[in-house]
């Protein structure tokens, strides 16, 4: 089973396609990417999902400390832990979806697994954040352009 | 089980197509502008246009330089003699037999400035240029011999004329009567040069002319631009001399394909469409290029000046309608039919490296099947084997317990019999002397014995 739930802003036809290309250049070309993708995450997408993650109540404050970038060839954030972050001893990840969702989803009306009612309707924090993905993915591909033109150059 | 949730900025659209419904809002167009910039059939495009806009910038300048200079010549030729109000229309013309002959405006201006030498007007002048392009096209001579024949003929001597095999009368040739002279070439060479255009040499000619002459715009209006500014030239241009080293290898692919091209010309229509539509795909890249570069300028040149700027934006116009160009001739590359031929080899070898993926992995499967049955062999005959040693196990382990409980048997019957013998000796011990209980025993042992000795108890009492 996957230890991680994913989620993806955007979909882009070929990006495979992009992205199994770098293989034909050097490796460090492949590293140079990640760093400039974890750049991009770092700051653009992590601000924005710890400014999003404040509004998801009691809650946000912990969860936005979980926010951070990780080191992929796509920019890309990581929400939530396994530790004990709560008195009652739960953790972020534990509370990551009721406080998005609330009794809504999974747990709607008629489920077999009730939310607990600390949660309500959920605040729905994580829909709403979007405004980084037009600059993020403007300066994303001008890192790809730059990387493949000075390697291609190089090689 | 809750999971640590990881947020893509993007993710392919065919494999994650099914786990979107939560973040499907976001850029739906933005695919546009990566694949037609990075796909990786595109990668070394992309390379080779960002080498090639410093080669641009490079050759663009020499050429606006050598240009000017060539222009300049010519313009100063036409004011010596008088003709200082045709050097515009001069240049209009010249401009217009480059398009569309192919042939290039350094070569046609000394040309017309021979011409124009000897002759004295531009519209007599202009005759004469148009008639050696005709001869030189008609004859196979060069447009430099031609116009000096030419040109030696008006100032007296025809004797060159001879020499071009235009099979001119002896007797017109030494009239020295420069029209009855011109008219025969016209007459034998007449529209030689547009025919010679609209081959398929021709029209790569063309092309690279047209090329060129993006070239040269280009450095002009760089060189405009930088104008007002020009304690910075030289730092621009030793810049791009240090840039220069990146330029070479999209030089020399460029450079090949133009006289690959010339050469191929004559062999087959099939491979002058192919090649045909490379020269365009380059002039293509050369668009891109302009563009890359004209944005580079304008990085640097921002910080020069708002003329500096402008001139900056106009190179990017320039770049645009380069870009243009180079579209339109793509799609009439696409109409001569050269891309079948090119995809077909491509799949060809693509398909056959995918068979031989398809067998070696049918083998690896054929191979991991018969690992699996040997596995699974092993494991059987490790099964029986354990329990075979099982059985034998059991088997000693029961023997083993059967000699153990016979053992115990045994032990304890001759522990009832020590008891019994025990029991024996306490109860003779304790039964006191009765001779006639004795007399008793012993007569019914004996008798048990069947011997004689049984006394009556007559004998023994009575």
């Amino acid at each position: 089973m996957a230890s991680t739930a994913r989620m993806f802003d955007a979909r882009v036809e070929g990006l495979n396609r992009i992205l199994a290309a770098f293989r034909a250049l050097p490796k460090e070309a492949a590293a140079e990417l990640r760093t400039a993708s974890k750049d991009i995450a770092e700051r653009r997408m992590v601000p924005a999902w710890r400014d999003a993650a404040m509004q998801a109540g009691p809650w946000g404050e912990r969860i936005a400390g979980t926010v951070k970038a990780r080191s992929d060839r796509i920019p890309a954030v990581q929400i939530g832990g396994n530790r004990k972050a709560f008195s009652g001893g739960a953790s972020v990840n534990m509370v990551r979806y009721p406080s998005d969702k609330g009794d809504r989803g999974r747990a709607a009306k008629g489920a077999r697994n009730r939310m607990p009612t600390a949660f309500g309707h959920g605040t729905d924090w994580i829909g709403n954040v979007r405004d980084y993905k037009p600059a993020a993915m403007k300066e994303w591909a001008d890192a790809v352009d730059r990387i493949t033109t000075k390697w291609n150059a190089h090689g | 089980m809750a999971k640590t949730l990881v947020v893509y900025l993007a993710a392919d659209l065919r494999k994650f197509n099914s786990g979107l419904s939560q973040g499907e809002r976001g850029l739906r167009g933005f695919s546009n502008s990566v694949n037609s910039i990075m796909g990786p059939a595109l990668i070394g495009a992309t390379a080779a246009a960002g080498a090639l806009a410093v080669k641009l910038g490079v050759d663009g300048v020499q050429a606006a330089v050598q240009d000017e200079k060539a222009a300049a010549s010519l313009a100063q030729t036409l004011t010596n003699l008088g003709l200082a109000h045709d050097v515009q229309p001069v240049e209009d013309y010249i401009s217009s037999l480059e398009r569309s002959l192919g042939i290039a405006d350094d070569e046609l201006r000394p040309a017309y400035d021979r011409l124009a030498r000897s002759i004295g007007n531009t519209q007599e002048a202009n005759r004469a240029m148009r008639l050696a392009l005709d001869v030189a096209a008609g004859s196979g001579k060069s447009l430099t011999a031609v116009v000096e024949a030419l040109g030696k003929g008006y100032d007296g001597n025809t004797a060159g004329l001879s020499r071009l095999g235009a099979g001119i009368d002896a007797v017109t040739l030494r009239s020295g009567d420069m029209a009855a002279i011109t008219q025969e070439l016209a007459d034998t060479f007449g529209g030689q040069a547009d025919i010679a255009a609209s081959t398929y040499e021709g029209q790569l000619n063309r092309l690279r002319i047209a090329f060129d002459n993006v070239t040269e715009a280009f450095g002009y209006g760089f060189l405009e631009g930088l104008g007002v500014a020009d304690q910075n030239t030289q730092a621009l241009v030793d810049s791009m001399g240090d840039l220069e080293a990146q330029a070479g290898t999209i030089g020399d692919a460029f450079g090949n394909a133009i006289p690959l091209a010339m050469t191929a010309a004559a062999t087959s229509i099939q491979a002058v469409q192919a090649l045909t539509a490379e020269v365009i795909w380059t002039w293509q890249k050369a668009g891109y290029a302009l563009q890359g570069f004209a944005i580079e300028s304008q990085d640097f040149l921002g910080a020069l000046g708002d003329e500096e700027a402008d001139a900056a934006r106009n190179a990017m116009d320039l770049a645009y309608a380069a870009d243009e160009a180079g579209y339109k001739a793509s799609i009439m590359a696409i109409h001569l039919g050269d891309a079948g031929a090119a995809a077909s080899t491509a799949s060809t070898g693509i398909g056959q490296a995918g068979d031989a993926a398809f067998h070696a992995g049918r083998d690896a499967d054929t191979a991991a099947g018969a690992y699996g049955d040997l596995a699974g062999a092993m494991t059987a005959a490790a099964d029986a084997s354990f329990n075979w040693r099982r059985e034998i196990s059991g088997t000693a382990d029961a023997y083993n317990m059967a000699i153990d409980l016979k053992y115990e048997a045994w032990v304890e019957r001759q522990r009832e019999k020590e008891q019994r013998r025990q029991e024996r000796e306490r109860e003779r011990r304790n039964t006191r002397y009765d001779p006639a209980r004795d007399f008793e025993r012993s007569n019914d042992r004996d008798a048990r014995a069947g011997t004689r000795g049984a006394r009556s108890r007559v004998t023994a009492g009575c």
